[in-house]
Protein backbone atom coordinates (compact mmCIF):
# COMPACT_ATOMS: atom_id res chain seq x y z
CA UNK A 1 0.00 0.00 0.00
CA UNK A 2 1.10 3.46 -0.94
CA UNK A 3 2.43 5.73 1.64
CA UNK A 4 -0.47 8.05 2.67
CA UNK A 5 -0.62 11.11 1.10
CA UNK A 6 -0.11 14.39 3.57
CA UNK A 7 -2.96 17.04 2.98
CA UNK A 8 -2.36 20.53 4.30
CA UNK A 9 -5.52 22.49 5.44
CA UNK A 10 -4.31 25.99 3.08
CA UNK A 11 -7.66 27.97 3.14
CA UNK A 12 -11.02 28.31 3.92
CA UNK A 13 -13.19 27.74 0.91
CA UNK A 14 -15.40 31.20 1.51
CA UNK A 15 -11.85 32.98 1.59
CA UNK A 16 -11.05 32.14 -2.33
CA UNK A 17 -13.82 33.52 -3.99
CA UNK A 18 -14.62 32.87 -8.11
CA UNK A 19 -11.69 34.31 -10.43
CA UNK A 20 -9.56 34.88 -7.47
CA UNK A 21 -5.82 33.76 -6.30
CA UNK A 22 -4.32 33.99 -3.03
CA UNK A 23 -0.60 33.01 -1.88
CA UNK A 24 -0.35 29.73 0.71
CA UNK A 25 2.41 27.14 1.18
CA UNK A 26 2.68 23.51 1.41
CA UNK A 27 5.62 23.12 4.28
CA UNK A 28 8.41 25.20 3.09
CA UNK A 29 7.42 25.84 -0.48
CA UNK A 30 5.51 28.47 -1.62
CA UNK A 31 2.31 27.96 -3.63
CA UNK A 32 -0.54 30.34 -5.57
CA UNK A 33 -4.14 29.11 -4.76
CA UNK A 34 -6.30 29.72 -7.46
CA UNK A 35 -10.14 29.42 -8.06
CA UNK A 36 -11.29 29.82 -11.81
CA UNK A 37 -14.69 31.41 -12.77
CA UNK A 38 -16.15 27.59 -13.33
CA UNK A 39 -14.91 27.28 -9.63
CA UNK A 40 -12.02 24.73 -9.84
CA UNK A 41 -9.48 25.09 -7.59
CA UNK A 42 -5.64 24.73 -8.53
CA UNK A 43 -2.63 24.30 -6.07
CA UNK A 44 0.97 25.48 -8.07
CA UNK A 45 4.25 26.35 -7.16
CA UNK A 46 4.36 30.33 -6.73
CA UNK A 47 6.53 31.02 -9.60
CA UNK A 48 6.28 31.83 -12.84
CA UNK A 49 8.25 29.73 -15.47
CA UNK A 50 9.10 32.90 -17.71
CA UNK A 51 10.56 35.18 -15.20
CA UNK A 52 10.25 33.59 -11.45
CA UNK A 53 7.50 36.29 -10.87
CA UNK A 54 4.96 34.77 -7.93
CA UNK A 55 2.31 33.77 -9.81
CA UNK A 56 0.22 34.71 -6.44
CA UNK A 57 0.03 38.17 -7.82
CA UNK A 58 -1.14 37.49 -10.97
CA UNK A 59 -4.62 37.52 -12.14
CA UNK A 60 -8.01 35.07 -13.49
CA UNK A 61 -9.79 35.43 -16.42
CA UNK A 62 -12.11 32.32 -17.32
CA UNK A 63 -10.97 29.22 -16.60
CA UNK A 64 -6.79 30.66 -16.56
CA UNK A 65 -4.92 32.19 -14.33
CA UNK A 66 -2.27 34.73 -15.76
CA UNK A 67 1.28 36.16 -14.79
CA UNK A 68 0.60 39.73 -14.07
CA UNK A 69 4.47 40.45 -15.19
CA UNK A 70 3.64 39.31 -18.77
CA UNK A 71 0.56 38.30 -18.51
CA UNK A 72 1.23 34.82 -19.52
CA UNK A 73 -2.00 32.60 -19.34
CA UNK A 74 -1.78 29.01 -18.24
CA UNK A 75 -4.84 26.61 -18.07
CA UNK A 76 -6.10 24.78 -15.12
CA UNK A 77 -3.31 21.59 -15.62
CA UNK A 78 -0.80 24.38 -15.55
CA UNK A 79 0.14 24.32 -18.91
CA UNK A 80 1.01 27.84 -20.55
CA UNK A 81 -1.71 28.73 -23.46
CA UNK A 82 -0.97 32.25 -24.14
CA UNK A 83 2.04 34.57 -24.36
CA UNK A 84 0.66 38.00 -25.23
CA UNK A 85 4.41 39.15 -26.43
CA UNK A 86 3.14 36.71 -29.31
CA UNK A 87 0.10 36.72 -29.99
CA UNK A 88 0.10 34.31 -33.22
CA UNK A 89 2.51 31.69 -31.09
CA UNK A 90 1.20 28.43 -29.99
CA UNK A 91 3.32 28.11 -26.90
CA UNK A 92 5.17 24.39 -26.41
CA UNK A 93 3.30 22.38 -24.12
CA UNK A 94 6.41 21.62 -22.23
CA UNK A 95 6.01 25.09 -20.64
CA UNK A 96 4.43 24.19 -17.58
CA UNK A 97 4.07 25.56 -14.09
CA UNK A 98 5.05 22.58 -11.04
CA UNK A 99 1.51 22.11 -9.06
CA UNK A 100 0.32 20.33 -6.31
CA UNK A 101 -2.83 18.27 -5.69
CA UNK A 102 -5.67 20.56 -4.20
CA UNK A 103 -9.29 18.91 -3.08
CA UNK A 104 -12.37 20.89 -0.83
CA UNK A 105 -13.99 19.47 2.35
CA UNK A 106 -15.39 21.10 5.29
CA UNK A 107 -15.29 23.75 3.55
CA UNK A 108 -11.93 23.81 3.76
CA UNK A 109 -8.96 23.66 0.49
CA UNK A 110 -6.45 21.04 1.46
CA UNK A 111 -3.67 20.62 -0.85
CA UNK A 112 -0.79 17.81 -0.63
CA UNK A 113 2.20 17.07 -2.69
CA UNK A 114 2.51 15.42 -6.27
CA UNK A 115 4.30 12.10 -7.17
CA UNK A 116 3.59 12.52 -10.51
CA UNK A 117 5.74 14.64 -13.05
CA UNK A 118 3.50 17.74 -12.81
CA UNK A 119 4.67 17.98 -9.49
CA UNK A 120 7.93 17.77 -10.22
CA UNK A 121 10.70 20.60 -8.53
CA UNK A 122 8.24 21.06 -5.67
CA UNK A 123 10.47 19.28 -3.03
CA UNK A 124 13.28 21.14 -4.29
CA UNK A 125 11.76 24.48 -4.58
CA UNK A 126 13.66 24.93 -8.25
CA UNK A 127 10.33 24.77 -10.34
CA UNK A 128 11.60 24.89 -13.56
CA UNK A 129 8.57 23.44 -15.32
CA UNK A 130 10.63 22.75 -18.27
CA UNK A 131 10.19 19.39 -20.71
CA UNK A 132 8.53 17.47 -17.63
CA UNK A 133 5.71 16.01 -19.22
CA UNK A 134 2.39 16.20 -18.08
CA UNK A 135 0.86 13.97 -15.24
CA UNK A 136 -2.24 12.36 -16.04
CA UNK A 137 -3.73 11.65 -12.90
CA UNK A 138 -6.32 13.98 -11.67
CA UNK A 139 -6.20 16.23 -8.48
CA UNK A 140 -7.20 13.03 -6.76
CA UNK A 141 -9.57 12.60 -3.82
CA UNK A 142 -8.25 12.64 -0.44
CA UNK A 143 -8.39 9.08 1.29
CA UNK A 144 -11.13 9.21 3.35
CA UNK A 145 -9.00 8.58 6.45
CA UNK A 146 -6.26 11.26 5.04
CA UNK A 147 -8.51 13.74 6.69
CA UNK A 148 -9.05 14.69 10.01
CA UNK A 149 -12.47 13.52 11.38
CA UNK A 150 -14.59 16.37 10.94
CA UNK A 151 -18.44 16.85 11.75
CA UNK A 152 -20.18 17.33 8.59
CA UNK A 153 -22.20 20.41 9.89
CA UNK A 154 -19.56 22.70 10.24
CA UNK A 155 -19.26 26.14 9.02
CA UNK A 156 -16.11 28.54 8.18
CA UNK A 157 -15.08 30.59 11.14
CA UNK A 158 -12.00 32.56 10.06
CA UNK A 159 -8.62 32.16 9.16
CA UNK A 160 -5.46 33.79 11.14
CA UNK A 161 -1.88 34.04 11.52
CA UNK A 162 0.49 33.12 14.06
CA UNK A 163 4.22 33.68 14.24
CA UNK A 164 5.29 31.01 15.53
CA UNK A 165 6.39 27.65 13.93
CA UNK A 166 3.58 25.36 12.93
CA UNK A 167 4.77 22.39 14.89
CA UNK A 168 4.88 24.36 17.91
CA UNK A 169 1.60 25.57 17.28
CA UNK A 170 0.26 21.96 16.93
CA UNK A 171 1.95 20.55 20.21
CA UNK A 172 0.76 23.14 21.73
CA UNK A 173 -2.77 22.49 20.58
CA UNK A 174 -2.31 19.29 21.57
CA UNK A 175 -2.49 17.73 17.52
CA UNK A 176 -2.60 19.54 13.74
CA UNK A 177 -6.26 19.29 14.34
CA UNK A 178 -7.74 20.25 17.62
CA UNK A 179 -10.98 20.92 19.04
CA UNK A 180 -10.96 24.39 21.03
CA UNK A 181 -13.93 25.74 23.80
CA UNK A 182 -16.60 27.21 21.85
CA UNK A 183 -17.32 24.41 19.46
CA UNK A 184 -14.32 25.41 17.72
CA UNK A 185 -12.19 22.96 15.64
CA UNK A 186 -8.66 24.25 14.42
CA UNK A 187 -6.57 23.20 11.69
CA UNK A 188 -3.37 24.32 11.81
CA UNK A 189 -1.12 24.52 8.66
CA UNK A 190 2.54 25.19 8.94
CA UNK A 191 3.86 28.21 6.69
CA UNK A 192 7.78 28.76 5.91
CA UNK A 193 9.32 31.19 8.24
CA UNK A 194 8.46 29.84 11.25
CA UNK A 195 4.75 31.02 10.87
CA UNK A 196 1.54 28.85 10.96
CA UNK A 197 -2.07 29.94 9.76
CA UNK A 198 -5.03 28.73 12.07
CA UNK A 199 -8.40 27.95 9.93
CA UNK A 200 -11.16 27.15 12.39
CA UNK A 201 -14.41 26.11 11.76
CA UNK A 202 -17.75 26.59 14.11
CA UNK A 203 -20.46 23.89 15.00
CA UNK A 204 -24.05 25.56 13.64
CA UNK A 205 -24.74 26.52 16.74
CA UNK A 206 -21.60 28.32 18.23
CA UNK A 207 -21.06 31.90 18.80
CA UNK A 208 -18.87 33.21 15.66
CA UNK A 209 -18.07 36.60 17.36
CA UNK A 210 -17.33 35.38 20.96
CA UNK A 211 -15.33 32.62 19.06
CA UNK A 212 -13.18 34.70 16.60
CA UNK A 213 -12.35 36.34 19.78
CA UNK A 214 -11.15 33.68 21.52
CA UNK A 215 -9.30 32.73 18.49
CA UNK A 216 -7.04 35.73 18.99
CA UNK A 217 -6.75 35.09 22.51
CA UNK A 218 -5.03 32.20 21.36
CA UNK A 219 -3.23 33.35 18.98
CA UNK A 220 -1.50 35.83 21.58
CA UNK A 221 -1.04 33.27 23.77
CA UNK A 222 0.59 30.90 20.97
CA UNK A 223 2.81 34.23 20.58
CA UNK A 224 3.54 35.32 23.98
CA UNK A 225 4.42 31.38 24.81
CA UNK A 226 7.07 31.59 21.84
CA UNK A 227 8.60 34.70 23.62
CA UNK A 228 8.82 33.46 26.91
CA UNK B 1 27.18 34.95 -2.27
CA UNK B 2 29.55 36.57 -4.74
CA UNK B 3 32.69 38.00 -2.71
CA UNK B 4 31.96 42.14 -3.26
CA UNK B 5 36.18 41.98 -2.88
CA UNK B 6 36.79 40.21 -6.02
CA UNK B 7 33.88 40.67 -8.29
CA UNK B 8 34.46 43.23 -11.66
CA UNK B 9 31.75 45.63 -9.99
CA UNK B 10 33.93 46.92 -7.91
CA UNK B 11 36.11 48.31 -10.60
CA UNK B 12 33.07 50.15 -12.25
CA UNK B 13 31.65 53.55 -11.52
CA UNK B 14 28.69 53.14 -9.21
CA UNK B 15 26.06 56.08 -8.89
CA UNK B 16 25.38 56.96 -4.53
CA UNK B 17 23.82 60.02 -5.19
CA UNK B 18 22.41 63.09 -7.15
CA UNK B 19 25.21 66.14 -7.20
CA UNK B 20 22.84 68.65 -6.01
CA UNK B 21 22.22 66.90 -2.70
CA UNK B 22 25.58 66.53 -1.92
CA UNK B 23 26.83 69.31 0.73
CA UNK B 24 29.65 70.07 3.57
CA UNK B 25 27.83 67.53 6.10
CA UNK B 26 29.25 63.95 5.38
CA UNK B 27 26.34 61.22 4.89
CA UNK B 28 26.96 57.93 5.15
CA UNK B 29 25.54 55.09 2.42
CA UNK B 30 26.31 51.46 1.10
CA UNK B 31 27.38 50.34 -1.67
CA UNK B 32 28.46 46.67 -2.26
CA UNK B 33 28.07 46.13 1.40
CA UNK B 34 30.82 48.45 2.14
CA UNK B 35 29.62 51.61 4.17
CA UNK B 36 31.05 54.59 2.06
CA UNK B 37 31.17 58.76 3.25
CA UNK B 38 30.54 60.91 0.83
CA UNK B 39 30.25 64.91 0.83
CA UNK B 40 31.62 68.05 -0.92
CA UNK B 41 34.91 69.72 0.34
CA UNK B 42 35.11 73.39 0.84
CA UNK B 43 36.75 73.32 -3.00
CA UNK B 44 33.71 72.18 -4.38
CA UNK B 45 34.68 68.81 -5.32
CA UNK B 46 33.47 65.63 -4.07
CA UNK B 47 34.84 63.20 -1.79
CA UNK B 48 34.05 60.23 -0.72
CA UNK B 49 35.74 57.46 2.00
CA UNK B 50 35.38 53.73 2.60
CA UNK B 51 37.02 51.41 5.22
CA UNK B 52 39.66 54.56 6.21
CA UNK B 53 40.79 54.86 2.25
CA UNK B 54 39.99 57.69 -0.14
CA UNK B 55 37.62 56.41 -3.27
CA UNK B 56 37.89 57.88 -7.02
CA UNK B 57 34.76 59.93 -7.64
CA UNK B 58 33.51 61.93 -10.68
CA UNK B 59 30.77 64.09 -11.25
CA UNK B 60 28.29 63.70 -14.47
CA UNK B 61 25.05 63.49 -15.41
CA UNK B 62 23.82 64.96 -11.96
CA UNK B 63 24.94 61.96 -9.84
CA UNK B 64 27.65 61.91 -7.58
CA UNK B 65 29.86 58.63 -9.14
CA UNK B 66 32.31 56.25 -6.83
CA UNK B 67 34.56 53.61 -7.50
CA UNK B 68 35.63 51.03 -4.54
CA UNK B 69 38.63 49.72 -6.49
CA UNK B 70 40.15 50.89 -9.97
CA UNK B 71 38.13 51.86 -12.57
CA UNK B 72 38.37 49.56 -15.36
CA UNK B 73 37.17 52.07 -17.76
CA UNK B 74 36.29 56.25 -17.72
CA UNK B 75 32.71 56.96 -17.03
CA UNK B 76 30.72 56.23 -19.66
CA UNK B 77 29.40 58.59 -22.69
CA UNK B 78 26.14 59.89 -22.83
CA UNK B 79 26.81 62.32 -25.94
CA UNK B 80 22.93 63.99 -25.60
CA UNK B 81 23.78 65.07 -22.30
CA UNK B 82 25.63 67.84 -24.23
CA UNK B 83 23.27 68.50 -26.54
CA UNK B 84 22.02 71.80 -26.76
CA UNK B 85 18.04 72.88 -25.59
CA UNK B 86 17.49 69.22 -23.60
CA UNK B 87 16.12 69.46 -19.97
CA UNK B 88 17.88 67.15 -17.50
CA UNK B 89 15.77 65.63 -14.73
CA UNK B 90 17.37 63.91 -12.19
CA UNK B 91 14.42 61.74 -10.59
CA UNK B 92 15.97 61.10 -7.33
CA UNK B 93 16.29 58.03 -5.45
CA UNK B 94 13.93 54.76 -5.73
CA UNK B 95 14.83 51.88 -2.90
CA UNK B 96 14.12 48.61 -4.11
CA UNK B 97 14.53 45.35 -2.48
CA UNK B 98 16.23 43.22 -5.31
CA UNK B 99 18.72 42.09 -7.25
CA UNK B 100 20.79 45.34 -8.97
CA UNK B 101 20.69 43.18 -11.88
CA UNK B 102 16.97 42.27 -11.70
CA UNK B 103 16.20 46.06 -11.84
CA UNK B 104 18.35 46.77 -14.92
CA UNK B 105 16.93 43.76 -16.52
CA UNK B 106 13.18 45.25 -15.93
CA UNK B 107 14.25 48.43 -17.40
CA UNK B 108 15.09 46.50 -20.86
CA UNK B 109 12.06 44.73 -20.89
CA UNK B 110 9.38 45.79 -22.90
CA UNK B 111 6.47 43.04 -22.87
CA UNK B 112 5.87 43.97 -18.96
CA UNK B 113 4.24 47.13 -20.32
CA UNK B 114 0.16 46.48 -20.89
CA UNK B 115 0.22 44.18 -17.71
CA UNK B 116 2.46 46.17 -15.00
CA UNK B 117 2.24 49.55 -16.66
CA UNK B 118 -1.59 49.53 -18.04
CA UNK B 119 -2.75 51.93 -20.09
CA UNK B 120 0.27 54.52 -19.27
CA UNK B 121 3.20 52.39 -21.40
CA UNK B 122 1.01 49.65 -22.38
CA UNK B 123 -2.55 48.11 -23.23
CA UNK B 124 -4.33 45.26 -24.05
CA UNK B 125 -4.87 43.81 -27.00
CA UNK B 126 -1.88 45.47 -28.36
CA UNK B 127 0.42 42.83 -26.39
CA UNK B 128 2.70 42.04 -29.63
CA UNK B 129 6.56 42.83 -29.33
CA UNK B 130 7.82 42.46 -32.82
CA UNK B 131 11.33 41.63 -34.16
CA UNK B 132 13.81 43.57 -33.19
CA UNK B 133 17.70 43.58 -33.17
CA UNK B 134 20.08 43.40 -30.57
CA UNK B 135 24.35 43.24 -30.84
CA UNK B 136 27.09 43.88 -28.64
CA UNK B 137 29.12 46.98 -29.58
CA UNK B 138 32.20 49.37 -27.96
CA UNK B 139 34.62 45.93 -28.09
CA UNK B 140 31.70 43.66 -26.63
CA UNK B 141 31.46 46.10 -23.66
CA UNK B 142 28.45 47.15 -24.58
CA UNK B 143 24.54 45.93 -25.11
CA UNK B 144 22.22 46.90 -27.57
CA UNK B 145 18.56 46.67 -28.20
CA UNK B 146 17.53 48.64 -31.84
CA UNK B 147 14.35 49.18 -33.70
CA UNK B 148 12.48 47.63 -30.93
CA UNK B 149 8.62 49.68 -31.29
CA UNK B 150 5.37 49.10 -29.01
CA UNK B 151 2.34 51.08 -29.24
CA UNK B 152 1.86 53.42 -25.83
CA UNK B 153 -1.57 55.17 -24.38
CA UNK B 154 0.46 57.61 -22.69
CA UNK B 155 4.15 57.50 -23.75
CA UNK B 156 5.46 60.33 -21.78
CA UNK B 157 4.37 63.12 -19.59
CA UNK B 158 4.12 64.88 -22.85
CA UNK B 159 2.12 62.83 -24.69
CA UNK B 160 -1.20 63.50 -25.61
CA UNK B 161 -2.63 60.47 -26.99
CA UNK B 162 -1.35 56.86 -27.91
CA UNK B 163 1.55 56.75 -30.66
CA UNK B 164 3.40 53.50 -31.87
CA UNK B 165 6.81 54.63 -29.37
CA UNK B 166 10.31 53.40 -31.18
CA UNK B 167 12.82 52.75 -28.45
CA UNK B 168 16.61 51.69 -28.30
CA UNK B 169 18.35 50.32 -25.19
CA UNK B 170 21.83 50.50 -24.39
CA UNK B 171 23.52 48.78 -21.43
CA UNK B 172 27.09 50.64 -20.84
CA UNK B 173 27.75 49.07 -17.54
CA UNK B 174 26.27 46.13 -15.24
CA UNK B 175 24.26 48.33 -13.16
CA UNK B 176 23.05 51.40 -15.96
CA UNK B 177 20.96 51.18 -19.15
CA UNK B 178 19.82 54.12 -20.99
CA UNK B 179 17.00 54.03 -23.56
CA UNK B 180 16.12 56.51 -26.50
CA UNK B 181 12.68 56.85 -27.52
CA UNK B 182 10.01 58.79 -30.03
CA UNK B 183 10.06 62.29 -28.82
CA UNK B 184 6.95 63.27 -29.36
CA UNK B 185 6.97 67.30 -29.63
CA UNK B 186 10.14 66.84 -32.26
CA UNK B 187 10.03 64.41 -34.35
CA UNK B 188 13.34 63.40 -35.42
CA UNK B 189 14.95 63.88 -31.98
CA UNK B 190 14.61 61.20 -28.92
CA UNK B 191 14.22 61.58 -25.32
CA UNK B 192 16.93 59.96 -23.35
CA UNK B 193 15.61 57.92 -20.23
CA UNK B 194 18.35 56.34 -18.13
CA UNK B 195 18.53 54.61 -14.64
CA UNK B 196 21.61 54.39 -12.73
CA UNK B 197 21.61 51.74 -10.17
CA UNK B 198 23.34 51.69 -7.29
CA UNK B 199 24.35 48.07 -5.39
CA UNK B 200 23.19 48.28 -1.68
CA UNK B 201 23.98 44.36 -1.49
CA UNK B 202 22.91 41.42 -3.84
CA UNK B 203 19.49 41.99 -3.19
CA UNK B 204 18.61 45.47 -2.37
CA UNK B 205 19.38 48.30 -4.67
CA UNK B 206 18.82 52.24 -5.25
CA UNK B 207 17.56 53.41 -8.57
CA UNK B 208 18.59 56.58 -9.59
CA UNK B 209 16.35 57.23 -12.88
CA UNK B 210 17.91 60.83 -14.74
CA UNK B 211 15.91 61.80 -18.04
CA UNK B 212 17.45 64.67 -20.45
CA UNK B 213 14.02 65.96 -22.51
CA UNK B 214 12.95 67.97 -25.11
CA UNK B 215 10.02 68.99 -22.93
CA UNK B 216 9.64 73.07 -22.48
CA UNK B 217 6.48 72.62 -21.22
CA UNK B 218 6.11 70.15 -17.92
CA UNK B 219 6.86 71.21 -14.50
CA UNK B 220 9.68 69.34 -13.11
CA UNK B 221 7.54 67.93 -10.30
CA UNK B 222 5.05 66.60 -12.67
CA UNK B 223 7.97 64.81 -15.01
CA UNK B 224 9.80 63.54 -11.72
CA UNK B 225 6.34 62.61 -10.36
CA UNK B 226 5.79 60.65 -14.06
CA UNK B 227 8.58 58.31 -13.56
CA UNK B 228 7.83 58.22 -9.72
CA UNK B 229 5.02 56.35 -10.91
CA UNK B 230 6.58 54.23 -13.25
CA UNK B 231 8.87 52.74 -10.73
CA UNK B 232 6.77 52.33 -7.84
CA UNK B 233 4.69 49.99 -10.26
CA UNK B 234 8.11 48.08 -11.13
CA UNK B 235 8.85 47.69 -7.49
CA UNK B 236 5.60 45.45 -6.80
CA UNK B 237 7.23 42.89 -9.63
CA UNK B 238 10.75 43.24 -8.98
CA UNK B 239 10.36 42.26 -4.87
CA UNK B 240 8.49 39.11 -5.49
CA UNK B 241 10.60 37.54 -8.52
CA UNK B 242 12.14 34.07 -7.58
CA UNK B 243 14.73 34.04 -6.54
CA UNK B 244 15.61 37.14 -5.66
CA UNK B 245 19.50 36.77 -7.50
CA UNK B 246 19.52 37.08 -11.51
CA UNK B 247 20.05 33.58 -12.79
CA UNK B 248 22.20 33.40 -14.94
CA UNK B 249 21.78 29.54 -16.02
CA UNK B 250 19.57 29.67 -19.24
CA UNK B 251 18.05 26.46 -18.17
CA UNK B 252 16.54 27.88 -15.04
CA UNK B 253 13.88 30.66 -16.86
CA UNK B 254 12.41 30.38 -19.95
CA UNK B 255 13.22 33.37 -22.42
CA UNK B 256 11.08 33.93 -25.52
CA UNK B 257 12.04 35.96 -28.51
CA UNK B 258 10.37 39.21 -27.46
CA UNK B 259 13.35 38.46 -24.31
CA UNK B 260 16.46 38.74 -26.61
CA UNK B 261 17.61 42.15 -25.11
CA UNK B 262 17.32 40.22 -21.80
CA UNK B 263 18.68 37.32 -22.66
CA UNK B 264 21.66 39.14 -24.52
CA UNK B 265 21.92 41.16 -20.87
CA UNK B 266 22.78 38.05 -18.69
CA UNK B 267 25.25 36.94 -21.41
CA UNK B 268 27.46 39.85 -20.91
CA UNK B 269 27.08 40.00 -17.46
CA UNK B 270 28.20 35.86 -17.46
CA UNK B 271 31.02 36.73 -20.03
CA UNK B 272 32.28 39.80 -18.11
CA UNK B 273 32.15 37.79 -14.85
CA UNK B 274 29.76 40.29 -13.50
CA UNK B 275 28.22 37.90 -10.83
CA UNK B 276 27.21 40.50 -8.10
CA UNK B 277 23.51 40.19 -7.46
CA UNK B 278 23.67 36.82 -9.65
CA UNK B 279 22.71 33.39 -8.81
CA UNK B 280 25.57 31.45 -8.94
CA UNK B 281 25.59 28.97 -12.44
CA UNK B 282 26.50 25.42 -11.00
CA UNK B 283 29.71 24.51 -12.23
Amino acid sequence: MPDPILWHPAALSRDLPAATVMPTACGDVEVALWRSAGGRVSAWYDRCPHRGMRLSHGFVRGEMLSCIYHGWRFDTEAVCRKIPAHPDLTPPETITVPRFRAAERHGVIWIAPRSDAAGQGQEAGQGQGRGQGRGTLDDGDPAPDALPPLPGDLGPLRSLQVARDGAAVADALGGWHARVAGGVHVLVQALPGGHAALHSLIDPEGDAIAASRRLEALRRDLESEAAA
Amino acid sequence: MTDPKTDPMKDQWLPVSMSADLGPARRDTVVMGVPVTIWRASDGTARAEAEGRTLAVTEDYDHLWICLGTPALPLFDIPEARQPGRRFVPCGRVRVACSPLRAIENFLDIAHFPFVHTDILGAEPQTEVTRYKVDLRENDTEVWATKVEFYQPQASKSATGGVLTEYSYRVPAPTVSVLYKTCPPRPGERDVIAIFVQPVSETVCDVWPWMALFDDESAQADLVGFQQMIFVQDRSILENQVPALLPLDPGREIPTRADLTSVAYRRYLKAHGFTYGAELVPA
